[in-house]
């Protein structure tokens, strides 16, 4: 559709601006005078961010006449979305992977165009849950324990 | 251009310029960093907000 192939260059380049924004060598770390339940915050914080942008994509898409994105799609990111957020709320162990799993779901239940669409944010979303992952194995090995013990527990 | 892609470069500007702000800021050394009492108040507000907003678009859109 024709509003699909114009809504491609805006998106192309917040996608780029996103890709370096989030990565890795632009991000940086935490900072290192914090201790572990604050690096968890901090990474949680920028997890959080990059699913605000997928999610305000979604509704400022929707919000445009005509929409950009169906209200039943916006619905299945808010959705998402929401319940991203309050696993990452809930527990400091387990939720990368538990946020990941439901980003390859959002992405399973959409259809080729909005995968189109959408694919390239939820993409990013997931290269910033890795970064943070290799971020958090970095911490502390006492504090890794904790949290691997934590998610054998859960 | 399609008026509604206007209104979203528009929309969406402010956050792309935003990005690109963060990629080019150097973090000094010398600047005091945040302590953990401040990244667990920006947390636990980016949080807050953040559901307040699904909360707020479903109230909107209700099934």
């Amino acid at each position: 559709m024709k509003t699909h192939s114009l809504f491609r260059p805006t998106m192309l380049a917040a996608a780029i601006a996103l890709a370096v924004a989030f990565s890795p060598s632009c991000a940086g770390n935490a900072p290192p005078n914090l201790g572990p339940h604050a690096t968890q915050s901090w990474y949680k914080t920028r997890v959080i961010k990059s699913l605000d942008v997928v999610r305000d994509i979604a509704i400022d898409a929707n919000a445009q006449t005509p929409p950009l994105i169906p209200t039943a799609t916006t619905r299945k990111v808010v959705n998402f979305h929401e319940s991203a957020l309050k696993i990452i709320g809930s527990t400091d162990a387990g939720w990368r992977g538990a946020v990941s799993t439901g980003l390859d779901e959002l992405m399973n239940s959409l259809t080729p165009a909005e995968k189109s669409q959408l694919g390239p944010y939820i993409a990013l979303v997931k290269t910033v849950l890795q970064e943070v992952g290799t971020e958090a194995a970095n911490l502390p090995p006492g504090y890794r324990f904790t949290l691997a013990l934590e998610e054998v527990r859960s | 251009m399609n008026p509604a892609l206007l209104a979203l470069i528009e929309q969406e500007a402010p956050n792309v310029i935003g990005y690109f702000k963060m990629m080019f800021h150097k973090s000094n050394p010398n600047d005091p960093q945040p302590t953990d009492a401040e990244v667990e108040a920006a947390y636990h507000q980016v949080l807050t907000d953040s559901l307040q907003k699904d909360e707020a678009w479903k109230a909107a859109h209700p099934q």
